[in-house]
């Protein structure tokens, strides 16, 4: 039964960061995008998620669920110690989701549509950075097991700590390469195809080079990850199976294969969590 | 503000905020599924904007509704983390059904978004049909979590934590059925009025225009049957709280001594204090026939119950006063419309009646606000009624109150954007129906 529980909470966790992270993707994304592309990657994006976006609450209510069902006391640690950032997390969620709806179903066009946009794209880039903290958090395991001593040591240190927010920036530019790896084959002409390829080369590279902060900061930081992670063959496999294909998809989208650029990313995206969640899963 | 409040305030909010914008994208697409039902069958193209135009209202609440509910989620463990660490197993069941009905739900609104003119007319018709039902699946079952608060089932609790856990005992709990029936009818009764409350006013304002009256009349007709079924399923909660929550019923009715043949308290200022109830209008009798079909029966007041496990009277008592007085009136503008569709067809032209309909606009969602304090409030001061009490469950973490005012003031935000976009949507719909209907002779 425990065997059956972890499985559907990785299912769950993968669909949410795979599928999720496209979302938050999107947004960042344009975030990035110079000013006179805007308007043209705000309808391709709409395009893109427009359909699916609500439905991808759904993994995260599941991963909460399952969470509480099967692991009620790691559930209640996390959710007491780490209480700021996921509830930054959930505002950001509550932002973006709503200025989502408001820009593209609002009867009316006009200058608001423009305060909606700016806000869609901050709170997108906000959303993954504290969900790759709490993921960070739950990794760097400094939550208190007694009663803190003081608010900072309970509620800041276990979160506010160089590893989890470099977690976090790293899962930004995961988002922001699965997007715009997504968004390459969502636009018909050939100048937007390269633009976008263009755009998920840097994010590619963006997300090495954080990856690496990350890896050196475990290093430091959280020694027993590290070792963990490398100790056990799984993990170690998948490790470099996500390497691999950090290259294949820079080579797909030069030789402008974008569907198969899109497969080696997700398979990034689950090697990446696979050896995270493999390492993690004994001391949840 | 103490820790407690805070968190108790900063869920309220959460709560009340969510439970509006839920129940109008419980209800809305299922006029918008019969708007374009009627289109479908008369080729009306008003019908078609009108479906059209809905859905679009649909998606902003629905979104409003998903997002908050996904807050919500997370809110349980982020303040009452005591709570959810027993509750959690118990009640995962209905939590976890939900989410598969939302899932289903989001996908059917995107169908039915992106599907016009792309599907065949009657699968989108079809898809839109399904958003509403998952909606309100959704709906009842994250009710059974709550009814399962008011009337906990499924375990044993020894000592200080829960064995023999079943799920689905736990979500069939007895509170379920009445509760969910109360709810549903509540999202009906108050976004069918507030609909036809806005559409007959706007057709009052613009009478050439037959897209309001079109509005009007399908929403109408729901709002009246969910009028004439609300007293009854008011009846049977009350009925059963009386049985399972006596301590709920006695502080809603303000009745603090045990008594047979007791009275019905109809308004007035509860005293704790003094335990009286004064500027009230009695009843003789009619809390016992009430609560237990029997003039003569015995109904238990608040001093059979340990001071320490007293709910806030004066609150529950007014919002319970509340609620009843604004469904009553309610129901008596339903009859009002019958009236004159039967007898009096010139009142539904009339500035008065338009007026009143208007009035009837936010009193709906007024009511649900009120009967809601009266479930939460009224179970306090226990999260799960007679196992575990709310104070035992805070999360340690110290300044909610910051927690509190953030959240307060993006709910706030949000409240005024989302209606700022529904007067917008208003205008944009007069505006299409203009342009559609303009003369040959204008420029297009």
């Amino acid at each position: 039964m425990l065997w059956v529980t972890l499985f559907f909470l990785l299912v769950a966790i993968l669909l949410y960061v795979l599928l999720g992270g496209a979302d938050f993707g999107a947004g960042i994304v344009e975030l990035f995008t110079p000013t006179h592309r805007r308007r043209a990657t705000e309808n391709i994006v709409y395009k893109a998620i427009g359909p699916v976006w609500e439905a991808n609450h759904m993994w995260l209510v599941v991963i909460i669920v399952i969470l509480f069902v099967g692991f009620p006391k790691a559930y209640t640690d996390i959710s007491t110690y780490l209480h700021w950032p996921m509830l930054l997390m959930l505002l950001g969620i509550v932002a973006r989701g709503t200025t989502f709806a408001f820009r593209h179903y609002d009867a009316i066009e006009d200058g608001a549509q423009r305060v909606h946009s700016a806000i869609f794209r901050w709170s997108s880039f906000i959303t993954p950075l504290f969900l790759g903290i709490l993921a960070g958090a739950v990794t760097l395991g400094h939550m208190p097991s007694q009663p803190p001593a003081s608010f900072a040591q309970g509620f800041l240190e276990p979160w506010l700590h160089p590893f989890p927010l470099a977690v976090g920036a790293f899962f930004v530019a995961l988002s922001a390469l699965v997007a715009a790896t997504f968004l390459v084959g969502e636009v018909s002409g050939p100048e937007d195809r390269r633009y976008f390829a263009q755009v998920a080369q840097r994010w590619n590279l963006v997300a090495i080079g954080l990856g690496a902060v990350v890896l050196l900061l475990g290093y430091q930081y959280a020694p027993h990850v590290f070792e963990g992670l490398l100790a056990s063959a799984l993990s170690s496999v998948l490790f470099l199976v996500a390497t691999a294909c950090v290259v294949l998809v820079l080579y797909s989208l030069r030789r402008g294969r974008v569907q198969l650029a899109r497969v080696w990313v997700g398979g990034q995206v689950v090697a990446i969590l696979g050896a995270w969640l493999w390492h993690q899963f004994p001391a949840l | 503000m103490d820790d407690l409040l805070a968190g108790r305030l900063q869920m309220a909010t959460s709560l009340g905020f969510h439970i509006i914008f839920a129940s109008i994208s419980m209800v809305m697409p299922f006029f918008m599924a019969v708007a374009q039902y009627r289109w479908l069958k008369t080729g009306n193209a008003t019908y078609k904007l009108l479906a059209k135009s809905w859905a679009k209202g649909v998606a902003i609440f629905f979104a409003i509704g998903a997002v908050s509910g996904t807050m919500l989620s997370f809110e349980l463990g982020l303040l009452w983390p005591g709570f959810m660490v027993h509750a959690g197993p118990i009640i995962g069941m209905p939590f976890s059904l939900e989410g598969t009905f939302f899932f289903l739900e989001a996908i059917a609104l995107g169908m039915f978004l992106y599907g016009w003119d792309r599907l065949p007319q009657w699968v989108h018709f079809g898809s839109g049909v399904v958003v509403g039902i998952a909606g309100v699946a959704s709906g009842v079952l994250v009710v059974a979590a709550n009814s399962w608060m008011n009337s906990p089932s499924g375990f044993d609790w020894v000592g200080d934590h829960a064995e023999n856990i079943d799920p689905m005992a736990a979500m069939a709990n007895a509170a379920w059925f009445t509760q969910a029936l109360h709810m549903t009818l509540a999202a009906f009764f108050a976004t069918s009025f507030a609909v036809a409350g806005l559409h007959a006013w706007l057709r009052f304002k613009r009478p050439g225009n037959e897209l309001h009256a079109k509005a009007f009349g399908i929403a109408m007709p729901f709002a009246v049957v969910a009028a004439f079924l609300m007293p009854l399923s008011g009846d049977l909660a009350a009925k059963d709280v009386a049985i399972r929550q006596p301590a709920k019923l006695a502080a809603m009715e303000a009745h603090f001594h045990t008594e047979r043949n007791a009275d019905l308290i109809l308004g007035g200022l509860p005293d704790p204090q003094t335990q009286t109830v004064p500027y009230a209008l009695r009843i003789p009798g009619g809390l016992s026939f009430l609560a237990h079909g029997d003039f003569n029966a015995e109904v238990t007041g608040l001093d059979r119950i340990p001071a320490d496990e007293h709910p806030p009277v004066v609150i529950t008592h007014i919002a319970f006063q509340i609620m009843v007085g604004i469904g009553t009136l309610m129901v008596g503008v339903a009859g009002l419309y019958l009236i004159a569709l039967r007898w009096r067809r010139r009142w539904l032209t009339a500035r008065w009646f338009a007026t009143l309909l208007l009035g009837c606009v936010p009193l709906g969602f007024v009511a649900i606000e009120a009967g809601w304090t009266v479930t939460e409030v009224g179970r306090q001061p226990w999260i799960l009624y007679g196992i575990l009490r709310t104070a035992d469950s805070l999360t340690p973490m110290p300044g909610l109150v910051y927690t509190f005012w953030l959240t307060t003031t993006v709910y706030v935000v949000l409240a005024f954007v989302a209606a700022w976009l529904l007067t917008r949507q208003i205008r944009g719909l007069s505006l299409q129906f203009d342009r559609a209907h303009a003369p040959l002779t204008q420029p297009l």
